[in-house]
């Protein structure tokens, strides 16, 4: 009896804690519930098709990139190999062509330094030549023979295209010796083991993986495509099939390794799983299967694969292009650089249509969840309401806590309801078809003739002078009262009047943004008219301009061309990009110049703070020709590449951190942390307060900042997807003079991020100013 | 299970010579005390064996390997530093297992078939856990640092050295933020761990008293060499030298300027006899006779109604200056003409300000130092 009774208790209180700790991933999944509920069979449909579009945008776009990589290395692995042959045909010119015959205008005519390179290189030859003799004769030729010496003795052979095949034969072997020691080394160090015991399975999978691709390649006549010849399957079914095999094999070696360690399979499982499960690995498992299995589908699968293999052998070669043309091979990472960015950020652009309308025909998750968004609210009321109780239920019954205690756990949940509530209510209410319904327009409302709001909203002019003067009588009232106290009636006079005083000028600065929010709400004809007689609401009330701007409604104008949505995309891109790398790179600069003792560590700080002076305006047109002849000019690289240093963030930073003691460092080193770990877990936390600050100010700057895209992105071709938001709004400014509200609502969408952002960061904005402020 | 040797080891910064080719044999399971007054080196040399300095010659033993160009992490060392260094964006909790968290260890020491390995969550739980228990601070473990006082953050950082396991500790003036009282406290607290677990700890100090009850051999400093090295006995009862002689104890030793003339130690206001095997020693071993050094603690000077054995050859009549009451004793600053000195006398004293008492020196234990070298010419 007492047994059953503890396992009820027990049970539930397990649960109870689960519930408990995962508040926040379970009010999220139910909120996910509540929005799947509500979603039609159509919608779900569409939201399929929006998937598999973004999928396969994705999946290109890496693709795309993959070739461009593999072909581009291909030609410069072979360039490579060109100029070094290239290298001793005029080295046997030089000798025996010339300096046999007695010319010595040769010397002038290949270059001093190359002659001296070439005079020297056969004196190298035969040194090494005898090095290597003598190494053999020395008898210990045998230990030294070791997989990774063969195998930069092997990648210091070129191998011509003709002569791939024997370069992947040679590669094989090495390969195959390579797990032969591993596994005879790991056998010996572990006495009594089975060999499949320490078989390296991460290692013999990738050697199986790799001689496939060789011997495909090998016995390939026209070295193409061969994996996808020579099975005649669809691409995605071999690359599912190697994901499959990847698991199926996984699962192979935790039975076989559970038989011989004699240790249950839930045990060995558990042993090789549990590492790999923290967010961080995750997330990192993520990245490469998005990009790790396009790439290896497009190099290896469907690509040339004989280029692949090619390019790995040869791989030193690419190396030896830096000497011998290294203009080449810095046109090729920056052109790699270049097209990569631009075709991910293109499909990314694509994927993001996907989320947000652009045309009223567009097929979007916001047009999918937008008819679901009251009902899914409602729902999620409902079933937070549930869950409480069930908590409160489940609480009452097992802890007995203080009815205090209880108000402070549940006010969270009774806040979320009341904000889901409200957002339920404006989502109802702000819903086209509910206007529809109400006043007769999908997106205006004449408030007028409606008898509450009609009755409400004139009260609101007179509700605010009420307020005014009420305030003004409460401050004269506290006043009197303090002074009565005892206080200093001088000081509380200057208080009052230095609070109004701040107050009416707060009031007089907001009023441009009121006036934005108020006239994006108006239509056109009301605001044609004179500001003064407007009237302090909209009047009649329309969401049209948003509907417009988002592309829910057509635009008034055909001809018309402005797309929102891409703009924000671009702005967060561009801003989002500066701001992050920004932020990152200053922490960096600013640990080493502040921390790291190296050789003219005060000349670079000093030059750090000696840029600062140069006005931007100045650098202006060497910066364009510079980024034009890199070709980054009509591309978002162009607009994000030169503000990723920026000197006065990195001298911030580097003043911050003289002010960490060196005994955290200090400490962390000695527990075996190494410099960037330091960096990562200790100085960055610490230096929170300014990192924030710089985040924010350069996050608004580069948000609003006009000038350097307006160079870089207006001319090009292909404009329209280009610009970024203060763009957008300049040109529209211009084309819609007609349509105010339009324009205001862009500014609106403009300031919002920001806002939100201030909003949510001001605590850290005050603290790392008073940092700033006590630092001096 | 872990000694530390440092040979031959030099430190310059740029031009200035800190270390001067100090050598120094800690044994295992030893604590040994760097003391000496401030920047005379001993944090350097210490830091040295920690691996964050590096030497410009000579060499740094752990456990008979060259450690010289071994990086700091991987010396398996502990530190506890000055200010604790405890990181004040993480918890108790999270600073314990800060070290814990870096490097792979072997764990499973009695498997043979063991490779070295991160631990788990629950390993590290498990020793954080213990440690806190140790110090007796588990109830402290989700506090931050900066709501912990200042003995609760010593022991926190005191806690991050245990809970490595390393091979040595290294304690750089751990006490010296503390107030006296709970100084004393934790230093019993220090002594008492580190003789529980047993592992070979170079602590840092300026202070003699810690020096004197915290280490198995002190190590005395100055300038960049180490002046003595011996068990606080031997620091204390045979000084090498003059320095030595007067950093160590409290009050410091008194020093007296004078000349040998055959067994008498002669000042221009009164002399002493010593006794004849010293005064032969001192005629043997000393640059110039007429120039030495005599050095008296000031507990060997007593009021003459309670010396042991008081007559005309070591007693000398003085005037008192200042009178300090200890309670225990009474500490008297006296004068004879214009040679100054102090004297611990029984508290039975009659001595007042201005007073003319006379003192008798127990000559058995004074020492000599020679006047040019200082070195003790007694020993």
């Amino acid at each position: 009896m007492d047994v059953t009774e503890e396992q009820t208790q027990k049970s539930p209180s397990r649960l109870i804690n689960f519930l408990e700790s995962r508040r926040k991933s379970i009010l999220s999944l139910i909120f996910l519930i509540a929005l799947g509920l509500t979603i039609s069979p159509s919608g779900w449909n569409d939201s399929y098709s929006l998937l598999e579009d973004s999928i396969k945008l994705w999946t290109n776009a890496t693709r795309i990139i993959g070739d461009t990589i593999g072909t581009n290395s291909f030609q410069l692995v072979n360039l490579g190999i060109e100029r070094f042959i290239l290298f001793f045909q005029g080295m046997y010119d030089f000798y025996f062509l010339s300096l046999l015959a007695l010319d010595f205008t040769v010397f002038s005519q290949t270059g001093y330094i190359l002659s001296l390179i070439y005079i020297a290189t056969p004196f190298l030859l035969i040194f090494s030549i005898l090095r290597g003799l003598r190494y053999i004769t020395s008898g210990s030729i045998k230990s030294d023979l070791t997989p990774k010496s063969l195998a930069i003795i092997f990648f210091l052979i070129p191998f011509p295209t003709n002569f791939t095949w024997l370069g992947a034969l040679i590669l094989i072997l090495i390969l195959l010796f390579w797990l032969y020691t591993n596994v005879k080394e790991e056998m010996k160090s572990r006495k009594g083991t089975s060999f499949l015991e320490v078989l390296p399975w991460k290692k013999t999978t990738f050697l199986f993986l790799s001689i496939i691709v060789l011997v495909s390649s090998v016995f390939d006549p026209n070295y193409t495509n061969v994996l996808t010849t020579m099975v005649n399957l669809d691409p995605s079914l071999i690359m599912l099939i190697l994901v499959l095999a990847f698991i199926g094999i996984s699962a192979i070696w935790i039975i076989v390794h559970s038989s011989v360690t004699q240790s249950p399979i839930r045990e060995v499982f558990k042993e090789n799983v549990q590492g790999h499960l923290s967010p961080i690995n995750l997330f990192l498992n993520f990245l490469l299967v998005i990009f790790a299995i396009p790439l290896i589908d497009a190099l290896i699968i469907q690509g040339l694969i004989s280029e692949f293999v090619f390019v790995v052998i040869n791989i030193p070669w690419l190396l030896a292009l830096i000497f011998f043309e290294s203009f080449a091979f810095v046109d090729f990472v920056v052109a790699i650089l270049k097209e990569s960015f631009d075709v991910l950020l293109e499909a990314s652009r694509n994927i993001f249509r996907g989320l947000v309308p652009v045309s009223p025909t567009d097929k979007s998750i916001i047009g999918i969840v937008q008819p679901t968004i009251i009902l899914t609210l409602v729902a999620f009321v409902i079933l937070l309401i549930i869950y409480a109780l069930f908590l409160y239920v489940y609480d009452s019954r097992i802890k007995n806590v203080s009815v205090n205690s209880r108000i402070v756990q549940y006010k969270p949940f009774v806040l979320l309801i009341i904000i889901s509530s409200i957002l339920a209510l404006i989502a109802y209410y702000l819903d086209p078809n509910t206007f529809q319904a109400l006043y007769g327009d999908p997106y205006v409302m004449n408030w007028k003739n409606d008898p509450i709001l009609g009755f409400l909203f004139p009260l609101l002019a007179p509700f605010l002078l009420g307020v005014v003067i009420s305030s003004i009588l409460v401050a004269i009232f506290w006043g009197v009262l303090q002074v009565r106290k005892g206080r200093s009636s001088k000081i509380i006079t200057s208080t009052i009047i230095t609070n109004a005083l701040a107050v009416s000028i707060a009031i007089i600065m907001i009023v441009p943004f009121i006036w934005m929010l108020k006239n994006s709400f108006q239509t056109d004809l009301q605001n044609t008219i004179d500001f003064q007689s407007q009237g302090l609401l909209p009047d009649p009330f329309t969401t049209r301009n948003y509907a417009q701007l988002f592309g829910v409604v057509e635009p008034g104008y055909a001809t018309l061309e402005y797309r929102v949505v891409t703009w924000l995309f671009n702005s967060v891109i561009a801003a989002g990009a500066v701001t992050v790398f920004l932020v990152i790179f200053s922490a960096m600069a600013g640990y080493v110049l502040a921390k790291r003792e190296f050789v003219g560590r005060r000349i670079l700080f000093t030059l750090t703070i000696a840029i600062q002076m140069v006005p931007p305006y100045v650098q202006v047109i060497p910066l364009y020709l510079e980024l034009d002849r890199m070709g980054f000019v009509g591309s978002l690289m162009g607009v994000i590449l030169p503000f990723l240093i920026q000197p006065f963030s990195i001298f911030l930073c580097t003043e911050f951190m003289r002010g960490i003691p060196d005994d955290y460092l200090d400490a962390a080193r000695i527990d075996g942390y190494s410099e960037f770990q330091i960096f990562r877990k200790i100085v960055i936390p610490l230096s929170i307060p300014v990192l924030s600050v710089m985040f924010i100010i350069n996050i608004i700057g580069n948000w609003n900042s006009f000038m350097w895209p307006l160079l870089l992105l207006e001319n090009s071709s292909n404009y329209l997807t280009l610009r970024t938001l203060p763009l957008g709004m300049y040109k529209i400014n211009a084309e819609l003079l007609e349509q105010v509200g339009v324009v205001l609502a862009l500014a609106t969408v403009i300031v919002i991020p920001i806002f939100i952002i201030l909003f949510l960061a001001q605590d850290y904005i005050k603290r790392g100013v008073s940092v700033e402020g006590l630092k001096g | 299970m872990a000694q530390v040797k440092m040979k031959n080891v030099v430190k310059q910064f740029s031009e200035k010579l800190v270390l001067d080719n100090i050598n120094i044999d800690i044994a295992d399971k030893e604590l040994v005390v760097f003391v000496g007054p401030s920047g005379c080196g001993k944090s350097t040399a210490m830091r040295c064996v920690a691996g964050l300095e590096e030497v410009t010659s000579g060499m740094v033993y752990i456990d008979d390997d060259v450690v010289n160009t071994v990086p700091a992490k991987d010396r398996d060392i502990a530190m506890v530093f000055q200010n604790y260094a405890l990181y004040p964006h993480m918890n108790v909790r999270d600073n314990i297992a800060f070290g814990l968290k870096a490097r792979k260890i072997l764990v499973d020491k009695d498997d043979p078939k063991a490779v070295p390995r991160k631990l788990r969550p629950e390993e590290i739980e498990d020793k954080v856990q213990r440690a806190a228990n140790i110090l007796k601070i588990p109830d402290l473990l989700e506090r931050k640092p900066k709501e912990l006082s200042g003995g609760q953050q010593q022991r926190v950082a005191m806690g991050r050295a245990i809970v490595r396991e390393p091979k040595v500790f290294l304690m750089d003036e751990p006490l010296s933020n503390l107030d006296a009282k709970l100084r004393a406290h934790m230093r019993t607290e220090l002594k008492r761990l580190q003789i529980e677990l047993g592992v070979t700890t170079i602590y840092v100090t300026h202070d003699q008293a810690e020096a004197m009850t915290l280490g198995d051999r002190i190590a005395c400093m100055n300038e960049g060499i180490f002046q003595q090295i011996g068990t606080p006995e031997e620091v204390y009862d045979k000084p090498v030298n003059k320095f030595v002689a007067g950093f160590i104890g409290s009050p410091a030793m008194n020093f007296l300027e004078g000349k040998l003339d055959g067994d008498k130690f002669v000042t221009p206001a009164f002399s002493l006899n010593l006794p004849e095997s010293m005064a032969v020693k001192v005629v043997k071993n000393a640059t110039n006779p007429s120039e030495i050094i005599l050095g008296v603690r000031p507990e060997d000077i007593e009021d003459r109604e309670f010396a042991l054995n008081p007559s005309t050859a070591n007693t000398v009549s003085v005037e008192v200056m200042v009178r300090e009451n200890y309670g225990s004793d009474i500490f008297l600053a006296v004068s004879v003409d214009s040679i100054e000195f102090n004297a611990r006398v029984n508290t039975g004293t009659k001595a007042r300000i201005g007073d003319q008492i006379e003192l008798a020196f127990d000559m058995s234990r004074v020492h000599i130092f020679d006047g040019k070298s200082e070195k003790n010419l007694t020993i």
